[in-house]
Order: structure tokens, then sequence, then C-alpha cells
């Protein structure tokens, strides 16, 4: 479905060159939840925003292929790359409390990629924000509300409903859950699976919690210093580890209960 | 609070001045080129403000004037906040060697005294209204651009404009839509300054004969028409600068009162 093949993203800063995603080989396969697990700094981040070409300066995608149905998103003119973000594959971010824009209603957010890839009239795409809303369980009559007046989770559901409005194939979900509580936490998870089956995605879940993968995930791919250390199905890879660093963190885990 | 309703207080009069402007026609008692008494002549029930030393009546030059002066400062500043914005929008959103040029550009402009600019260009083009309107917002572009490009450079940080990105959008629609609105705070603020500013600017260049031409009344020629009788008949000079004097203040109340509301920060430290 989606195959990265020896990607690298480097970060020019005064210090020098930080090699964040060193030659990252992997691939995600259809309807599947794909976990990155990495420490901050891994490099899994960076390697999230690599996947649609967001990364911005100081860092630089130095080499690699981003192999989407049998294009290479790192060789896609401006363009068509822009047919790609939010249509083919779509984001959700860390943060719920910035990811929205303050100025914007909910559903004018959620109808924009809607209008950008779709060309179709407001009103349709106002039914579809609407429809997006009912997917993650906002009541449709808020379409109207701005972000500042809903709870963190709930706007959490609103970034993935805009994530969804164009029914991508492939949802990217940097640290979706960090910022919230843990019972909103288990709630966000949830959702996640349920529009998964239901939009039948496949999802690629970046996180440094290796609980979360366990839950959610149906393989992982352990980060380490920018490079891929361990690779497997999920619980394969935490019942027996069988790098040095991923037992560490698998060792983690459990003394912590 | 006790700013705010300065605020209200400014606003208020620039209401007033703007009607005042508006109905000029209506409320003016002669008209602003009128010889109406034989020279000048103090404040009486005839002429409210006195006349001036051809005999025109002054509230009706001051009326008029109220007219160009408020729409020179308003077209200045409509200017001045248009170059200014794009060009702090695209310092600001593209960075690097765009942003570069774009400020050292801005940092030339203001090393150059900008009233001896104003000046020679107005030297070299007949001096009318509208020459003094695009002239003065030519030259005060400046400080808005300064303030939008630090406003961008804050708002690119924020995850809602690469959410943006990542729905697809382009880089004039994430300018447009997603990052100018969230800037317009601080622009408000600057146009009102800014706009005090022009009014300002415009008196100085109307003062020194290179701005609004006589017959036309604007309050900074008005000004300049008192000179010589500043002691013989002080309400030509005093009723003009007072109006000047007024309508800056007012201007500025209102966008230190915008500039309060806008920032929780200093509501708190400040009461």
């Amino acid at each position: 479905m989606l195959e990265v093949r020896n990607l690298s993203v480097n970060y020019y800063v005064d210090e020098g060159t930080v090699n964040a995603v060193a030659g990252v080989t992997f691939n995600l396969k259809e309807g599947e939840i794909l976990g990155i697990l990495g420490e901050s700094g891994s490099g899994k981040s960076t390697l999230g925003f690599a996947l649609l070409r967001l990364v911005d300066r100081p860092g630089e995608i130095v080499s690699g292929e981003i192999i989407l149905n049998g294009l290479d998103i790192l060789l896609m003119p401006e363009r068509e790359l822009r047919r790609v973000r939010g249509a083919q594959i779509a984001m959700v971010f860390q943060d719920p409390f910035t990811a929205l824009n303050p100025v914007l209603t909910i559903g004018e957010q959620i109808m924009e990629p809607i209008v950008l890839h779709q060309g179709v009239k407001r009103g349709e795409a106002r039914a579809k924000a609407a429809e997006a809303l009912r997917a993650v369980k906002i009541d449709p009559a808020r379409i109207d509300d701005y972000p500042h007046q809903f709870s963190g989770g709930m706007r959490q559901r609103v970034v993935i409903a805009m994530a969804l409005a164009c029914r991508p194939k492939i949802l990217i979900a940097d640290e979706p859950t960090t910022a919230l509580d843990v019972t909103i936490q288990a709630e966000i998870l949830a959702l996640l699976r349920e529009i998964k089956n239901q939009f039948n995605l496949s999802i690629i879940y970046i996180t440094h919690n290796f609980g979360i993968i366990r839950q959610l995930c149906d393989r992982v791919v352990v980060m380490h210093r920018g490079a891929i250390v361990e690779e497997g199905k999920t619980h394969l890879v935490f019942d027996q580890p069988k790098e040095p660093y991923t037992k560490k963190l698998v060792d983690c885990l459990r003394e912590l209960g | 609070m006790r700013r705010n309703k300065a605020a209200i207080f400014g606003l208020a009069i620039m209401a007033i001045f703007l009607g005042l402007a508006i109905f000029a026609p209506v409320i003016a008692p002669y008209s602003p080129d009128e010889i109406s008494s034989a020279g000048a002549s103090p404040p009486s029930w005839q002429h409210l403000f006195g006349t001036d030393d051809l005999g025109r009546d002054v509230l009706s030059r001051s009326l008029y004037g109220a007219r160009i002066s408020l729409s020179v400062g308003a077209v200045a500043v409509v200017i001045a906040l248009l170059l200014g914005t794009l060009a702090g929008a695209v310092a600001g959103y593209y960075g690097g060697w765009v942003d570069g040029s774009i400020m050292r550009a801005v940092d030339v402009m203001f090393a150059f005294p900008s009233i001896f600019l104003i000046l020679a260009i107005q030297a070299m083009l007949t001096p009318n209204i509208y020459n003094v309107m695009f002239v003065i917002g030519l030259t005060s572009w400046m400080g808005v651009a300064r303030l939008v490009r630090g406003e961008f450079l804050r708002i690119r940080q924020l995850q809602y404009v690469e959410a943006a990105r990542a729905i697809g959008c382009g880089d004039l629609r994430i300018i447009f839509r997603h990052m100018l609105p969230n800037a317009q705070g601080p622009i408000i603020v600057a146009a009102t300054l800014g706009m005090a500013g022009a009014i300002l600017t415009e008196s100085a260049l109307s003062f020194l004969g290179m701005g609004v031409q006589p017959p036309m009344s604007s309050w900074g020629n008005m000004l300049m028409d008192s000179q010589a009788y500043m002691r013989d008949a002080p309400w030509m000079s005093i009723i003009p600068g007072l109006l000047i004097m007024v309508t800056v203040l007012s201007l500025y109340f209102i966008g230190e009162g915008v500039r309060e509301t806008l920032s929780p920060k200093e509501r708190h430290a400040g009461s």
C-alpha cells in the first residue's frame, strides 16, 4: 500500500548536520495499523511528516523513495503532491489545542479538504462535513461552532473528522492522544479502531507509548536514533524482543506495570 | 477598564468628526472659499471660529479640511497596510533569502529620513492630494511589514498551519485564509496608529507647502496660512491645531484600547 525505502532526513543546524531519519525502510500493508515506536528525538515524528513531504527548513529529505500506488511521493511536482495530501494520505496531529484554526468554524475546516479535492458545491461539502462529524460521534448540529467551544478530546475528534473528510486510504496519526487525559485517550483509540474498519483505512500510528502500540497496532517498527532497530508483529516484538534496545523498552513497561 | 474608557472616547470623537466631514456641505454655514468678512475677524456669532486673513469662515474651512485630512489619512494608511501586510506576510511565511531581502529593503527604507524622501518625491510630482496619499502610503508601510512578519513567524509554528498543508492547501490559501485572519489584531492596532501618523505627515507636508494645495483646505495648510497672523489672529492657528491634536489623540486611544483587549497578559499586569 505504502512503501518506504531508504528514507533519510537531515536537519541542518548551527552545530552541524543531524541525521534525524537515517535510511529507514518499511511498508504499510492494506488495512493494518502499523505502530512506529520511539522515544523523543528518535526521529519518529520527522518520519511521519516526511511521508507527506512536510519537512520544513532547517530539515530536508535527502534520499529515499516513498511509493504510493506505484508513484514516488518524493518525485511528485508540488501540484500532484497537494492532491495526495488530505485526499489519499491524511494526518492527525499531536496537539488538538493548536491543530485547529481559532478563527474558522469547525465546519469550515472540515469542508476545506472536501472543497479543495472534490470540487463540490458548498452545500454538498457541508453535508459531507456533517457526515464526517457523525462518524467521529460529534453532533452535526455543532458544525458552526468554533474550536474554543470544544474540549481537548472533542477537538481531537474534529481533527480526525477533518482527516477523514475526503475518505483517504491512509491515515498518519502523530501522537494523537499524548496531550489528552487517559480516559479520553481510550475513547480516541476506540474511535480510531472503529473508523479504521468503517472507512477501510490503513493507519500509521506514531507514539512513544508501548502500551498504546500493544492495544492498537498489528505490527510495530521500533526506531532509535533515526534508524529502525526492530520490526515485526506487535505481540512477537513485545514477547520476544530481539534487540537490546527493544528489550529495555519492554522491561520499562513491565516495571511500570 | 480605565484605558478602554479612553478608547470609547476616541471612538466617539472619531465618529463625530467623520459625521461632520461627511455632512460638511450641510453643516458648514459658509462655502469654504467664500469671503464673508473683511479680513480676519475673531470668533463671533456669525463666525463661531472666526475668519482667516482673507475673510473666509474658519469653521467651514475646518469642516471641509476634515474631509481632506481624514481621507488622506485613511487612504494613505490603507496603502501602507496593503504593502506592509503583503511584504511582511511573504517574508514571514517563506523565510530564508526572501525574508532576508524584504527585511533589508525595510531597513533601508527606515534608514531614509522619510520626510525628505516625501518632499523630494512631492517636488518631482505635481503636489495634489492623490499624490500626497500615495507618497505617504509608500513611505510608511515598513512598520506594518515588520509587525506582520513577526506575527507570521509566530503563527507559522502553530499546528493548524501544518494541518492546512497536510490537507493539500497551497501557499496563497495558507497565507490569506489561515494565517492572515489570525494576525488581524496587531494589524488593526497598526492601522489606527498609522492613520494618526499619516494625518500628522499630511499636516506637516501641507504646512511646508508640499501637500494639499490652496484654495483647497486641509488642517495642515490652514495652519500654514495662519503662520503670519499667529499674534493678531490666534484662532486661525489654534482651531486647526486643536483638531489635529484631538484626532491624533483619539486614534491613539483607539489603538491602545484595541491592543489592550487583544493581549490578556497586559490586561492582568496593567490593572
